[in-house]
C-alpha cells in the first residue's frame, strides 16, 4: 500500500527530506518534518480521530489550529503521557505516539457511544437536574458520572519534566505573526523598540510562506523570509516561535507558554520542557488574526467535515489533500477563490454550495468555467458518514423555508465548509477591552481598548493581505511612539496589490432546516456537544441571558473558551429571543487562550522549593539531633529531640521535666526582635501597649500586650529599655513582620509628629534560652563578667557582657515559669556558644527542650500563646489580663473598643482552666464544651478547648479552654464530646503549677 | 580575640563550600561570598544635618537618589527609602567586623535625631556574575534588568523568589550583589542553584 | 497583576505590595469622645465604591512605606499616587 496515500506535491513548510514515523492507535504511519499530527494523519488519510465530549460521536479533524475542538489526543504513554492537546498544535517528531483521547475500549467501537442514541434523555443540565437529587444517592452512581466525565486522562504520578518561569519586559509585545503581526513588528523593530514577537506555531508568518501574492514586488514567500532575516538580525527584537500569548491581565501583564522540547523525541528531550514568561509589555499589538466560522445544520460534526480554510492550509504547508472529492458550502466570495486554488492543486471540487442567491467575485465564474457545478440558495440537510463523510443532502430555500421536494444528494469524501469570519477578539476581550457588534461581518468587533493595545489586521475586521500589511505596520509604528522608542525610522509599509477587500457575508447562524430533520443533532459548540435544541431548552427555561445560557448548556467552556462555537450561539439565541446579537452581547473571554501544562505555573516552585523555609543559626545542630521540626510561618523550629526508640509523647515528657528540675537550652531565634530608636519612642509603647511604659528604667524589661483597634488581643512581648530613646521589642515568631508593619503604619499615617525608627533585627541575633533551677550554675561558669546573683541581675532585666570573650546581651526573662536566662548572641556565633552550653551542661544533665515542650511548661502556667488561646476576637478581659490594661495613662490602640457595649459584656468567653475527671484523659484541642452528658443534636456550644497536655510536673492532664462565661463556671463539670465518647472536665483557674511563682528565682 | 573570631561561621559560608569549584570558562554563573560584611541600617530624616556629618566622618560616599548607590573604595551607600541608608563595606576594605565602632561614629553625630542599626549579622551577602547571572536574576525578581533600565549604580529591595531580598549591580558585566536575611539564604540559594541545574547550566565559586 | 508607582521606588509589581484597605479614615479624637456607633463607623464601616477609589497600599518587599493610590475598581487604572498627608487629588471622574 502507498504511504501517505493523499500526499500531494507542494507544501511550502515540509520537509520531505526527512520523514518521521509515528503511531496513532496503535498503528504505525510516516509524516515529514514540519508536519502537525494532524497534517501527518490526514495525508495518510486517517480524519475520524477522535469521539465527542458527552455524546461520544464520531469526530474528524475540523481546523488546522488553536480553534480545534474535535481532535484531541492523548500524547504519548505513561508519566509523559499528556491529556486533550488538539492534534492541529502538535509538531510531528520522530516516534510519536498518540491515541484518541475520548473512547474506550477502541475509537471504532466505544461503549458510551450509547449516549447518542440515549440522547433524548440525556439534556442539557441533565447531571444537574437529575444526579445532583436524590443526594442520598449521589454516592451509588458518583463513580460512574466521573468515569464517564472529562476527556483525556492525566498520569496520576507527579509530571516528568521541569520548567522554567521567567519575568520579561518590552516595549512593544505582538501576539500573532500573521501579515499584521510581522510588519508590526518590522515598524517597532525598526524605530529601535524592545519588541517580542509571539505566534504559537512553530513557524512564523506561516500564511506567508505559500500565499499567491507579491510584496514589494517579490514573491509572499521570498519576502516573508528576507523580512524574518532582517528581524532576526535585529539586536531589540526577539522572536518566539511556539509561544502562546494566553493571558491578559491587568496593566499590560501578559502571559505566554514557549514550547521549549515538545516537539522532539522524547528521549532527546533536555532541559525545561516549556517556559512561562510574565511580560510586562509597555505596549500590546494584537494581531490575533480571525477563525473561519463553522456551518450549523443537521449532524454538521461527521468526520471529513472541516473548514475551508483549514483545507486550504493542509494543501499549500503541507501538501496535503483532506480530501479527494470535495463539495464547498459557503455563504461568501472567498470561499471561490480558495475552492479555485484547491481545485487546481489537486483537490478535486465537485460541487459549490452557496447559501446566497448571487456570489459576486470573479472565481465564481473561474469555477463555473472550470465546470464545478454551483448551488445557489441551497442549504445542507444533512450527512451521512462512515469513516468519514460519504454523502451530503442539499435542498433549495427561500425565505427561510426548505424546499424539501427538490432534494438532491451530493457524493464527496470531503465537506468543506465557511461561514465567513471570527475576529479573533479572545486577547482584546481578555483585557478588559469592549467589543462591539459589526452588521457588515455579522461579528463582534474591538471597540473601546481596554488597556495600552492596540488590535490590527483581521482581528480588528481588516481583511485582504494589502490592507493587513499596512495596518499591522502602522500599529507597529504607534506602539513604538506610544512606548517612547527613540527614532522613529520604520521605514514605509510593504506593498501588495491584491483584489478588492472582503465581500459582504449574510449571516447563517444557523443553516435553514425542515421541521423534520430538526430531530437531528445541529452542533453549534463541539467541544463541549451544545446542540440548537440545548440553545432551545435554556431559552424555554429562563436561562435568557447569555452567561446563564453559556453555564446551562457547557456552551463555550473548556479550553473552547468561546473563541470558535460561541459567535453562532449568540446570533441563535437572539433569533430565538426577538433580540439583536448585539443585544444578546458576548460571554466572558477568559484565560487561557489555549490550554496550558499545569506544571508550567509551578516552574522550580515545587516540592522543597514550594514555599520558602527560614531557618535558625542552629538548625543543622537540631537536625542532627534528630529533631522534627515545627513550621511557624516560614520558620522551622525544633519540635522535640527523641532520644533512641522514644517516642514524641516520651520525648516532650522528658524534656518537660528535665526543664523544671534541672536545666533546658532551647533555641528561641526566631522570636521577633525590633529596634526602636527616637526621641519618642516611649510615647509610642504608652500607645501600641495596654500599660505603661513612662517610667521603665534602662536595663530594666516588661511584658506588653498589643490590642488591635478592636480592642482585641493582637500579640504580646518583653520590651527593654536600652537606653531613654533605646528600646529593644520582641513580638511572637509568628506576628513578627506584622507586628514591624503595623509600627511602621501607625507612625507613618497617623502619628507623623512621633519621631521613631524602628528596624527589624531579629536576625541579628540569635537567641538562646536556658532554663531551669540550674540555669544559673551553669551560665555563672560560662560567663566572664556578669554577676548572676538575683539581687544583682533581678528578673525582667537586662544585662550586656561576655561568655568566654564572646559579646552576648542576656535577659532574665521566663515564658515558663523557672529561673530563664535568654542569651542574645550573633548568629555567626550561635553554635559556639550553643556547644559550650552543652558542653558545661553535661553535668546538669543538660537538655535541649522543642517548641511541643515550651508548650506544655507555658500552659501549666496559664500563659496564653496569641493564636492559639486567641483567635482574633479575645480582649484582655476575655483572658483574665485586666491586669494589664492601664486605666490611668492616656489612649492607646484599641481602648475606645474596650467599652463598647459588645466588648464590655461580663459573659463573654473567657479563658478557663478544664481538669478532666479522669486525669489520665487528654482533651482534644479544639474540642467543643457543651453542658449536657448525653447530647442529642442540637446542643448549643460553650466554647472549645484551646491547649491541652499530659503534665508530668502535675501527673495529670489539664487544659485551657475559651468557655461562655466562664468565670461564673468554676467547679462546674462540663462535658467535650469527642469521637463517640463524651469526656468530664471540671472547671478551673487557668493556673495549675507553682501558681503562687515561686520558683522564678530559681 | 583570635580564637574568637575562628569560631565565625555563616550558613553561605557552608552552602558555597557544596558546590564544586569547576572550571570559571564552563561555568553559567560564578558565586561568591563577603561573610561578615559590614552593613549599618542609617535611619534618619534627610535634612537632619547630623547625618552628613556622620558619613562624612566614617569617609562614605556622598548621599544617592533612590533606588542607586554610590561608592569609594571603602564603602557603598545606598538609598532604600525617604528616610533610609544602607551602608556597606566592600571587600578588603577592613571595614568588616567593625560595624560597632563605625556605627557608634555615625550616631554621635544624629543627636538621638535618627538611628544607626547593625545588620552586620543578619544577611548574607553573595555575589553573582557569569554569563547567565542576568538570565538568573531575571527568573528569581520581578524587575526589569535590561541595560536600559537597571545598570551598575542601580539597586532594588525586592523579591528574590519568594524571599525579601536586596540587590543591586556593581558592574557591567553585570556582576550583582544580593544581601539575603540568614534564614532565608539556604532557600535562596537552592532556589538558584535548581533554576541553573534545571537548565543544564553549571555554577561554580570564585576562590 | 497590577503595576504600582511606588512614589519612592518607581513602578514595581503587585506582587511587592501590601494593601492597606480605603485612605483617608479619619480616626476620631479624643477616642473616648465619640459614641458606640460613631466609633463601629470608623472601625467597621468601608465604601467599596464602583469606580475610583482612594486606598492605601504599602511598598512590602521594597522601601515599606505607605501611600495613596486612587484606583478605579472597574478597570484598575491607577489614576493617583500621592503622599500620605497630602490632600486628595481632583479627578475627572471615568468610568
Amino acid at each position: 500500500m502507498k504511504t501517505q496515500p493523499y500526499r500531494l506535491d507542494g507544501g511550502s513548510l515540509i520537509d520531505r527530506e526527512r520523514s518521521l514515523s509515528f503511531q496513532f492507535n496503535g498503528k504505525s504511519y510516516q509524516g515529514y518534518a514540519g508536519d502537525s499530527l494532524a497534517s501527518a494523519l490526514l495525508a495518510n488519510g486517517v480524519i475520524w480521530t477522535s469521539r465527542s465530549f458527552k455524546y461520544h460521536r464520531p469526530r474528524g479533524i475540523y481546523s488546522a489550529g488553536a480553534e480545534e475542538p474535535n481532535a484531541l489526543m492523548q500524547l504519548e504513554r505513561g508519566a509523559h503521557t499528556q491529556p486533550n492537546p488538539q492534534a492541529t498544535l502538535i509538531e510531528l517528531y520522530d516516534r510519536l505516539v498518540a491515541d484518541s483521547a475520548n473512547c474506550w475500549p477502541a475509537l471504532k467501537f466505544d461503549i458510551s457511544s450509547i449516549n447518542d442514541y440515549l440522547s433524548p434523555f440525556l439534556p442539557a443540565a441533565f447531571y444537574y437536574k437529575t444526579f445532583m437529587w436524590p443526594r442520598a444517592l449521589w454516592h451509588s452512581y458518583e463513580w460512574i458520572i466521573r468515569k464517564a466525565a472529562g476527556i483525556g486522562k492525566a498520569h496520576p504520578g507527579a509530571d516528568p519534566d521541569s520548567y522554567d518561569k521567567l519575568h520579561a519586559f518590552c516595549d512593544v509585545l505582538v501576539a500573532g505573526s500573521g501579515a499584521a503581526g510581522l510588519t508590526a513588528a518590522l515598524a517597532a523593530g525598526r524605530c529601535g523598540a524592545r519588541v517580542i514577537l509571539a505566534d504559537l506555531d512553530w513557524q512564523l508568518a506561516a500564511h506567508l510562506s505559500y500565499a499567491e501574492e507579491e510584496i514589494d514586488g517579490k514573491p509572499a514567500k521570498i519576502w516573508r523570509s528576507e523580512t524574518l532575516s532582517e528581524l532576526q538580525a535585529l539586536p531589540n527584537v526577539t522572536l518566539l516561535p511556539r509561544t502562546t500569548v494566553f493571558g491578559y491581565y491587568d496593566h499590560n501583564y501578559l502571559l505566554m507558554a514557549e514550547r521549549l522540547t515538545d516537539h522532539f523525541p522524547i528521549m532527546d528531550r533536555k532541559g525545561p520542557r516549556q517556559r512561562l514568561w510574565r511580560l510586562r509589555a509597555k505596549e500590546v499589538v494584537l494581531a490575533t488574526g480571525a477563525f473561519e466560522r463553522p456551518l450549523v445544520f443537521p449532524n454538521n460534526d461527521r468526520p471529513g467535515i472541516m473548514l475551508a480554510s483549514a483545507a486550504e492550509i493542509y494543501r499549500f504547508r503541507y501538501g496535503v489533500a483532506a480530501g479527494k472529492n470535495a463539495v464547498i458550502v459557503t455563504n461568501n466570495d472567498e470561499a471561490y477563490q480558495r475552492a479555485y486554488r484547491l481545485h487546481q492543486s489537486g483537490v478535486n471540487i465537485r460541487a459549490i454550495v452557496d447559501l446566497r442567491e448571487i456570489s459576486s467575485g470573479p472565481f465564481s465564474n473561474r469555477m463555473r468555467q472550470a465546470g464545478v457545478e454551483i448551488f445557489s440558495s441551497c442549504t445542507v440537510l444533512d450527512s451521512k458518514a462512515g469513516d468519514r463523510v460519504r454523502e451530503i443532502e442539499i435542498a433549495p430555500h427561500s425565505g427561510g423555508e426548505v424546499m424539501h421536494t427538490q432534494r438532491k444528494r451530493l457524493s464527496c469524501d470531503i465537506l468543506l465548509v465557511s461561514g465567513g469570519y471570527i475576529p479573533n477578539v479572545h486577547l482584546f476581550s481578555q483585557s478588559q477591552g469592549k467589543l462591539r457588534f459589526d452588521a457588515r461581518l455579522n461579528a463582534f468587533l474591538p471597540d473601546q481598548p481596554g488597556q495600552a493595545h492596540r488590535p490590527c489586521g483581521a482581528a480588528r475586521g481588516v481583511f485582504g493581505l494589502a490592507e493587513c500589511l499596512i495596518d499591522g505596520f502602522q500599529a507597529g509604528q504607534e506602539a513604538a511612539a506610544a512606548a517612547g522608542a527613540a527614532h522613529a525610522g520604520s521605514g514605509a509599509p510593504p506593498k501588495c496589490e491584491t483584489e478588492a477587500g472582503l465581500s459582504p457575508h449574510p449571516a447563517f447562524w444557523q443553516l435553514p432546516c425542515l421541521k423534520s430533520e430538526r430531530r437531528k443533532k445541529r452542533f453549534v459548540d463541539f467541544h463541549n456537544d451544545v446542540t440548537v435544541d440545548d440553545l432551545a431548552l435554556a431559552q424555554r427555561e429562563g436561562y435568557q441571558s447569555i452567561e446563564h445560557t453559556k453555564r446551562y448548556t457547557t456552551l463555550g467552556l473548556a479550553p473552547d473558551q468561546g473563541k470558535f462555537s460561541s459567535i453562532n450561539a449568540y446570533g441563535i439565541v437572539a433569533d430565538m429571543t426577538g433580540r439583536s446579537v448585539g443585544e444578546v452581547g458576548t460571554t466572558t473571554f477568559r484565560p487561557a487562550y489555549s490550554p496550558v501544562p499545569m506544571g508550567l505555573f509551578g516552574g522550580i516552585d515545587k516540592g522543597q522549593l514550594i514555599d520558602p523555609i527560614r531557618k535558625t543559626p542552629l538548625h543543622d545542630w537540631h537536625a542532627a539531633q534528630s529533631a522534627p521540626f515545627e513550621n511557624v510561618g516560614a520558620w522551622h523550629r525544633a519540635w522535640y529531640y527523641p532520644k533512641s526508640q522514644e517516642t514524641f509523647y516520651q520525648a516532650v515528657q522528658r524534656e518537660v521535666v528535665s526543664a523544671r528540675l534541672g536545666v533546658g537550652i532551647f533555641d528561641a531565634s526566631t522570636l521577633g526582635k525590633i529596634d526602636l530608636q527616637g526621641p519618642d519612642v516611649r510615647t509610642l509603647l504608652n500607645r501600641v501597649y495596654t500599660n505603661a511604659w513612662t517610667k521603665l528604667a534602662p536595663g530594666r524589661c516588661r511584658y506588653g500586650l498589643m490590642l488591635g483597634e478592636d480592642g482585641m488581643v493582637m500579640d504580646d512581648g518583653v520590651t527593654t529599655c536600652l537606653s531613654d530613646h533605646h528600646f529593644h521589642m520582641t513580638t511572637t515568631t509568628g506576628a513578627a513582620a506584622r507586628i514591624f508593619h503595623w509600627l511602621e503604619r501607625w507612625l507613618q499615617c497617623e502619628w507623623t509628629d512621633l519621631e521613631v525608627y524602628c528596624s527589624s533585627v531579629t536576625e541579628q541575633w540569635a537567641n538562646i534560652i536556658l532554663n531551669g533551677p540550674m540555669a544559673r550554675r551553669l551560665l555563672a561558669e560560662l560567663v566572664d563578667d556578669i554577676d548572676l546573683a538575683a539581687g544583682d541581675f533581678p528578673f525582667m532585666s537586662m544585662q550586656d557582657g561576655h561568655i568566654r570573650g564572646l559579646p552576648v546581651r542576656i535577659f532574665r526573662i521566663s515564658f515558663t515559669g523557672e529561673l530563664s536566662f535568654e542569651i542574645n548572641v550573633a548568629p555567626s556565633y550561635a553554635l559556639t556558644l550553643w556547644q559550650w552550653c552543652m558542653e558545661a551542661g553535661e553535668k546538669y544533665q543538660i537538655t535541649p527542650y522543642g517548641t511541643e515542650a515550651l508548650h506544655v511548661l507555658r500552659a501549666e502556667k496559664g500563659f496564653i500563646i496569641v493564636g492559639q488561646e486567641t483567635d482574633g476576637a479575645q480582649t484582655p478581659g476575655d483572658l483574665g489580663m485586666d491586669w494589664i490594661v492601664s486605666t490611668t495613662k492616656g489612649d492607646f490602640i484599641g481602648k475606645r473598643s474596650l467599652s463598647r457595649s459588645d466588648t464590655a459584656r461580663s459573659d463573654r468567653k473567657h479563658l478557663v482552666g478544664l481538669l478532666p475527671v479522669i486525669p489520665s484523659r487528654v482533651l482534644p484541642e479544639g474540642g467543643q464544651i457543651i453542658d449536657i452528658a448525653d447530647p442529642r443534636p442540637p446542643v448549643p456550644m460553650l466554647g472549645h478547648v484551646t491547649s491541652s497536655y499530659f503534665s508530668p510536673n502535675l501527673g495529670r492532664s489539664f487544659a485551657l479552654a475559651l468557655l461562655a462565661n466562664g468565670r461564673a463556671r468554676m467547679g462546674q463539670t462540663l462535658y467535650i464530646p469527642w469521637e463517640d465518647q463524651v469526656i468530664a472536665a471540671v472547671v478551673t483557674e487557668p493556673r495549675f503549677f507553682d501558681v503562687e511563682g515561686r520558683r522564678i528565682d530559681g | 580575640m583570635a580564637d574568637i573570631l575562628a569560631q565565625r561561621q555563616t550558613i553561605m559560608s557552608s552552602l558555597l563550600a557544596e558546590l564544586p569549584a569547576a572550571s570559571l570558562s564552563l561555568a553559567a554563573v560564578i558565586f561568591a561570598e563577603q561573610p561578615h560584611r559590614c552593613l549599618l541600617q542609617l535611619r534618619a530624616k534627610a535634612d537632619c544635618p547630623g547625618l552628613a556629618k556622620g558619613l562624612a566622618d566614617v569617609h562614605a560616599p556622598p548621599l544617592p537618589d533612590y533606588n542607586r548607590f554610590t561608592e569609594n573604595p571603602d564603602w557603598r551607600l545606598l538609598r532604600l527609602g525617604p528616610d533610609e541608608w544602607l551602608l556597606a563595606g566592600n571587600a578588603g576594605s577592613n571595614r568588616d567586623g567593625k560595624a560597632k565602632e563605625y556605627a557608634g561614629i555615625i550616631h554621635s553625630h544624629l543627636s538621638g535625631r535618627g538611628a544607626v542599626v547593625d545588620w552586620s549579622e543578619s544577611r548574607a551577602s553573595l555575589s553573582l556574575s557569569g554569563p547567565e547571572a542576568r538570565g538568573l536574576m531575571m527568573r528569581a525578581c520581578p524587575l526589569d534588568l535590561h541595560p536600559s533600565a537597571f545598570a551598575s549604580g542601580h539597586c532594588a529591595q525586592t523579591r528574590l523568589a519568594q524571599a525579601p531580598g536586596l540587590f543591586w549591580q556593581s558592574d557591567a558585566a553585570p556582576r550583582y550583589e544580593i544581601l539575603i536575611l540568614n534564614s532565608y539564604s539556604e532557600y535562596l540559594w537552592r532556589w538558584l542553584l535548581t533554576s541553573l541545574a534545571s537548565r543544564g547550566l553549571e555554577a561554580t565559586r570564585e576562590t | 497583576m497590577l503595576l504600582i508607582p511606588c512614589p519612592f521606588c518607581g513602578p514595581r509589581d503587585h506582587s511587592e505590595f501590601s494593601y492597606g484597605g480605603e485612605g483617608h479614615i479619619q480616626r476620631p479624637h479624643p477616642p473616648e469622645a465619640v459614641d458606640d456607633h460613631a466609633w463601629a463607623d470608623y472601625l467597621f464601616m468601608r465604601k467599596n465604591p464602583k469606580g475610583i477609589h482612594y486606598e492605601m497600599w504599602m511598598h512590602l518587599y521594597g522601601c515599606r512605606r505607605w501611600f495613596n493610590v486612587a484606583r478605579n475598581t472597574v478597570t484598575n487604572q491607577i489614576l493617583a499616587v500621592y503622599l500620605v498627608g497630602e490632600s486628595v487629588p481632583i479627578l475627572k471622574e471615568e468610568s
